[in-house]
């Protein structure tokens, strides 16, 4: 019981206007006195069979049937004189279900375009949560931070440079250790490497290392990290001469 | 007004709609523009013009307005996004969207009148489906008025009341029955 009502109170039913329209409509006849008087009976036998309904409701289908039994009275008595009140209120349900019969049919023709065409309406598209905002940031400011930062750039040409840096060819060093020994028969590591950079001192190593490698030179160190004496091996050996 | 004036102001009119991306109030254009309500309807007459054959259409209730994709347009992309636009509405639904596009801003009792019951339900899913709009009664402080909204416009496919199938014709005859003496006042609940 307690369902019912409350599926009746949540959707829209049936009125007492729309009861009644559609009683006409089915019998294809016009809006009037004739046409009320005759579903009369009909709407009276509707209304005994209403399931519950909200009182306020109710009262509603009790009202208009009141307004009927009048009208069908008068039908069936031409000489009962109705009263203003109750002639008004025959014209008043006449007028309404012809207004209400207008709504209907306006809201067929609503039927008849609905969603049919519609005009899209943009999605909103959402904001972004902005984590970092530019405050100060213009064009002219972003393209002097970006100059700048250009300008501090390692020129690349400063860096070819440095690429092609000529240094002490190994072979050649050799070459020139070897006839040094050929001419000195003996020298030091310091004595060769006096006038010589760090890269150079490398490469004079390097070479001392080939010599004696090669069995053309033999080394001493007396002590850690002391001069290196340079021999040559081969002290007869001409054919390293100049 | 000289006419670069106006320009410019569709133009801001224009923009303003854009940016927003969905319905301003006029009130709300109006103070974003800083004109008046008489220079904001020329501007916007005049863009409903432009905008003409552009793909997009211009949707204004009384209250309202909003840049929507043109009839001509919105098949190819309703089709692109393949939106479930769940559009199914009932007769009570319908005829209460009747009486507000057609007599106009109504009162809840207003609407239970004329369709003979109590429309509570029926008015309460039309508002949060966005298709009705609640405003304040200037008449009367103890009742709402309810008005068409933008999107309700843009469903069935006009761009303001005017383009409403026979709406000359069916105002006309809604307006001959209000004229009648025996019209109780506005407050009569049924």
């Amino acid at each position: 019981m307690m369902t019912e009502r409350f599926s009746l109170s949540t959707e829209a039913y049936q009125g007492p206007l729309e009861t009644l329209l559609n009683m006409i409509e089915e019998r294809k006849m016009s809006i009037s006195d004739i046409s009320l008087a005759e579903v009369t009976d009909a709407y009276l036998a509707y209304v005994e069979k209403l399931p519950e309904l909200p009182l306020g409701e109710t009262a509603q289908f009790i009202l208009v049937a009141s307004t009927l039994l009048l009208i069908k009275s008068r039908a069936l008595l031409p000489t009962l004189e109705l009263s203003t009140d109750e002639r008004e209120s025959v014209e008043e349900l006449e007028r309404r279900l012809a207004r209400y019969a207008l709504i209907r049919k306006t809201a067929k023709l609503l039927r008849g375009q609905w969603g049919i065409h519609p005009l899209l309406l943009a999605h909103r598209a959402p904001l972004r949560p902005t984590v970092f905002r530019p405050a100060d940031a213009t064009l002219a400011t972003i393209a002097a931070a970006a100059v700048r930062l250009v300008s501090i750039l390692p020129r690349p040409e400063a860096m070819v440079q440095a690429a092609v840096a000529p240094l002490l060819a190994l072979e050649d060093v050799i070459q020139s250790v070897r006839a040094r020994l050929v001419t000195a028969i003996r020298t030091s590591f310091r004595e060769l490497t006096k006038s010589r950079d760090k890269n150079e001192t490398i490469v004079y190593f390097l070479a001392t290392l080939e010599l004696v490698r090669s069995g053309s030179a033999s080394v001493t160190q007396e002590r850690l990290f002391e001069d290196i004496t340079i021999e040559l091996e081969n002290a007869v050996a001409p054919r390293y001469g100049i | 007004m000289p006419q670069t004036d106006t320009h410019n102001l569709t133009n801001r009119a224009q923009a303003f709609l854009f940016s927003e991306g969905g319905t301003l109030t006029l009130r709300k254009l109006c103070s974003l523009l800083g004109v008046g309500d008489s220079r904001l309807q020329e501007a916007l007459v005049a863009l409903g013009a432009r905008l003409e054959g552009t793909g997009l259409a211009l949707i204004k209730t009384d209250t309202e307005v909003s840049l929507a994709v043109a009839k001509e347009t919105s098949p190819a992309i309703q089709k692109a996004y393949e939106r479930e636009l769940s559009s199914e509405i009932g007769d009570a639904g319908l005829e209460v969207l009747a009486i507000v596009l057609y007599k106009g801003p109504s009162t809840r009792a207003q609407i239970d009148y004329i369709r003979g019951v109590n429309t509570s339900w029926t008015v309460r899913n039309l508002l949060s489906r966005g298709l009705l709009e609640r405003t304040g009664n200037p008449e009367d402080g103890r009742e709402y008025l309810y008005r068409p909204t933008v999107e309700l416009l843009a469903h069935i496919g006009v761009r303001n009341l005017e383009e409403l199938p026979n709406r000359a014709e069916i105002t006309a005859e809604l307006k001959a029955f209000e004229s009648r003496p025996s019209e109780p006042p506005s407050d009569t609940h049924l």
